[in-house]
């Protein structure tokens, strides 16, 4: 192997794809990133089994080849080094040796063969989204994930494809968020997948701001085709829950209040909350929300009273502040309006007016005061 | 003020409670706990009267080493019932002398009765009282041991048993302590008494040489704890009322399973037992345990830690057979399980949860069932997918 490349485009190429790379594996081969050199291209890929993320930018290359090299490791050297070309070679031994206009360094790489292969996607099932949408639906998603793997359905986003619509879900068991887009067609197929949230986060953070892009899935993995990466993730086979049925349809008691105004009220109040459970209480009224929080242990207390609508008799539901937090910074519109039924029923939380061809609705779980 | 502490231990409990109920068992080697067959059975000594105790027989010993090492004993199944009803006799005594009661288990509790010598006399008095209004009203014998905190009190009601009284004044606590093997250091298991017997300490006396720092630095923060208990100080309160620190229950088979639908539907019908016994005790905990012993004795204890606390039978099930799957290495025989649960607390707040709808149904489930096992006892219902596991012919 042996290949001529801007410092920087190396720089770019390999920093996509690092944050791959496991924090902690019992593997040691994940540690390193594959260097593929061929017909006037570097390829770097990275993976943790479950997600494998490629990345690619031209460059000069005089023999062909490849190599896996401790990826961390590449770029802590690629960060410190010129603003040049930087010229790579491989000996018989797997030593890489690197040539810049200051020198010459020598590292150890691993023999191609140990790293683990690409997964092979094939499939006629493809969709494309605009990048504008799928980041969005992706930000408004996977913040309500759960991170216990003991239900791994929740540690994913449940996405539904069908003729017209796509569907974002994702809920921890105690909050919940559904986000439709009806900018979207796809008359071939229709299927429900989970993607993993991890997987997600590399998407969102490589998608540029204008285009589309194209996914396909296949019956194990999803492939995500960005501008000089592709995301390859495992798909979450475990069942997901049936989501429609826990989310009423039908909740009679509406407050309509100021996002902003709301928020602040809450961050200030649940400050005094007992740091163990975050309890906020809102009592609802006709013309006002009074907010209240208690901490016994520490004998902190807290009571905020704002302006709202509401349009039933007097309420009082308890609510984790982080997770009403969390739910109300996700939501874009100013005004909002939050249905409920009783002090022990899901609270549903919607814009006051949806934006053009999207659908969103949270959904977030009480705390039950025990008597 | 001076605490007084009381460390009060019933003698050989089970077998007590079966030698006072059957005159004839008396003066003889009684042995509770599993069936022997001859010595051919499985399962575990629960309790031996002294008797048994000369033949090397105690807790813990396998029911087919007891039968070797006794063969002439009293073999009796356990009568758990039996025991809770005298137990709960027991602990009314200890509340006639203070509220502050701290039961470790179903026949010893702390009592903390600093407050109540002006009542009843001095700590040695009211230990007196204690042993004899036991014997009054229950006809079985306690140890005793009287002292300024928790730590001393149990090592004291232990070392003249039975029917045992044994005092510790605050001025003789390095003569009572000094003495002592350090098996007696609380908190130190088999490995760190080998750590220390390699350092030379052989006693509690020696470890107290050591100054503090030292101690810190051989054993991180269990360091500080051994120097203490060293001098003899324990600031622990006594925790009144549910003292209880986790409820579990465990099944040895009969004959070892290797068939995971068998070991799960066990793992069910261990969790409604916990189930049961938690609801009955108004108890919720967090943590989840899973205890699995292979045919060759090898133990592993798992545990899961719920955001919430819990109290159902279906949740305790999906968590224990979740933690069962992540780690049983299939195909290997098992001779035990056990599900537990721990990480009590006050209840102030219960975060609801989505897909409680199943909950729901699982909580009205439990309902249902507690009320016909309190009716009509234990057999009388189980959920369809649990296998009792078969009684020993």
């Amino acid at each position: 192997m042996n290949f001529t490349i801007s410092r920087n485009d190396f720089y770019r190429v390999l920093q996509k794809v690092i944050n791959v790379i496991p924090n902690k594996s019992t593997v040691d081969i994940l540690y390193s990133v594959l260097l593929i050199a061929e017909e006037d291209q570097l390829k770097i890929i990275a993976t943790d089994l479950e997600i494998t993320q490629i990345a690619w930018a031209s460059c000069n290359v005089s023999e062909q080849g490849s190599i896996a090299v401790p990826g961390k490791l590449l770029l802590d050297i690629i960060r410190e080094m010129p603003e040049n070309d930087l010229t790579f070679k491989i000996d018989s031994n797997l030593k890489i040796y690197i040539e810049s206009t200051f020198g010459e360094y020598k590292l150890s790489g691993q023999n191609k063969n140990e790293f683990p292969s690409v997964p092979l996607v094939e499939t006629e099932h493809k969709i494309e989204l605009k990048n504008t949408v799928l980041k969005h639906m992706i930000e408004k998603t996977i913040f309500a994930c759960s991170t216990d793997n003991l239900r791994p359905a929740l540690t994913g986003v449940f996405c539904q494809i069908m003729e017209d619509e796509y569907r974002m879900v994702a809920t921890d068991g105690h909050r919940l968020v559904k986000i439709i887009t009806h900018d979207f067609e796809n008359k071939e197929f229709t299927e429900n997948i989970i993607i993993p949230t991890k997987a997600l986060n590399f998407v969102a953070r490589n998608l540029p701001a204008e285009g589309s892009q194209k996914i396909l899935i296949s019956e194990n993995h999803i492939l995500f085709e960005l501008p000089n990466t592709k995301i390859y993730s495992r798909l979450i086979k475990d069942p997901y829950p049936d989501y429609e049925r826990v989310i009423p349809a039908q909740n009679s008691k509406q407050m309509e209040i100021n996002k902003e105004q709301f928020i602040s009220s809450v961050k200030r109040v649940s400050l005094f909350s007992n740091p163990m459970t975050y309890q906020v209480k809102l009592s609802l009224k006709p013309n006002e929300i009074n907010i209240y929080a208690q901490d016994i242990d520490f004998g902190g207390e807290a009571n905020e009273t704002i302006a709202c609508k509401f349009d039933s008799d007097p309420l009082d539901i308890a609510y984790n502040a982080n997770y009403l937090l969390d739910i109300l910074r996700h939501l874009d519109s100013e005004e909002i309006k939050f249905l409920v039924e009783d002090e022990d029923g899901p609270g549903i939380i919607v814009p006051f007016e949806q934006e053009e061809k999207e659908e969103i609705l949270m959904l977030i779980m009480p705390v039950r005061l025990n008597s | 003020m001076e605490r007084v502490i009381l460390h009060v231990d019933m003698d050989a409990f089970f077998a007590a409670v079966e030698q006072r109920d059957h005159p004839e068992y008396q003066g003889k080697p009684v042995i509770v706990g599993a069936d022997p067959k001859e010595g051919s059975g499985r399962g575990v000594v629960s309790t031996c009267s002294y008797e048994a105790r000369v033949f090397g027989v105690h807790s813990a010993l396998p029911i087919s080493r007891a039968y070797k090492l006794c063969p002439q004993g009293i073999y009796v199944p356990p009568n758990g019932k039996l025991y809770a009803q005298v137990s709960k006799k027991i602990f009314e005594i200890f509340y006639e002398f203070t509220d502050a009661v701290e039961p470790l288990s179903i026949d010893e509790a702390f009592l903390d009765v600093t407050g109540s010598q002006k009542l009843f006399g001095n700590g040695v008095e009211m230990a007196h009282q204690i042993k004899k209004r036991i014997i009054e009203k229950e006809r079985i014998s306690a140890s005793v041991g009287v002292a300024p905190n928790k730590y001393l009190a149990k090592i004291a009601s232990d070392l003249e048993k039975p029917d045992g009284l044994v005092v510790v004044r605050k001025d003789k606590i390095n003569e009572f302590l000094h003495p002592l093997d350090i098996s007696r250091l609380w908190g130190a298991g088999i490995r760190t008494q080998e750590v220390l017997r390699k350092m030379d300490i052989h006693t509690i006396g020696d470890l107290a040489a050591f100054p503090r720092d030292v101690l810190s630095s051989k054993f991180g923060k269990m360091g500080a704890h051994f120097y203490n208990l060293a001098h003899g100080i324990d600031d622990r309160p006594i925790v009144a009322g549910e003292g209880v620190k986790s409820v579990s229950n465990e099944h040895t088979f009969g004959r070892d399973v290797n068939d995971v639908e068998q070991l799960l539907q066990t793992l069910l019908w261990l969790s409604e037992k916990v189930g049961y016994r938690l609801r009955q005790k108004r108890l919720k905990g967090k943590t989840v345990h899973l205890k699995m012993r292979y045919d060759n004795f090898s133990t592993i204890t798992r545990n899961k830690t719920l955001p919430e606390r819990i109290d159902n039978t279906q949740t305790l099930y999906e968590i224990s057979s979740a933690l069962f799957n992540e780690n049983y290495q299939r195909g290997r025989k098992i001779r035990l399980l056990g599900v537990g649960l721990s990480g009590f607390g006050k209840m102030q707040t219960e975060q609801l949860s989505l897909f409680d709808a199943q909950d729901r149904k699982s909580k009205k489930l439990d309902q249902i069932q507690d009320l016909l096992t309190n009716r009509f006892g234990k057999k009388i219902i189980s959920r369809a997918d649990t296998m009792p596991p078969k009684k020993k012919s």
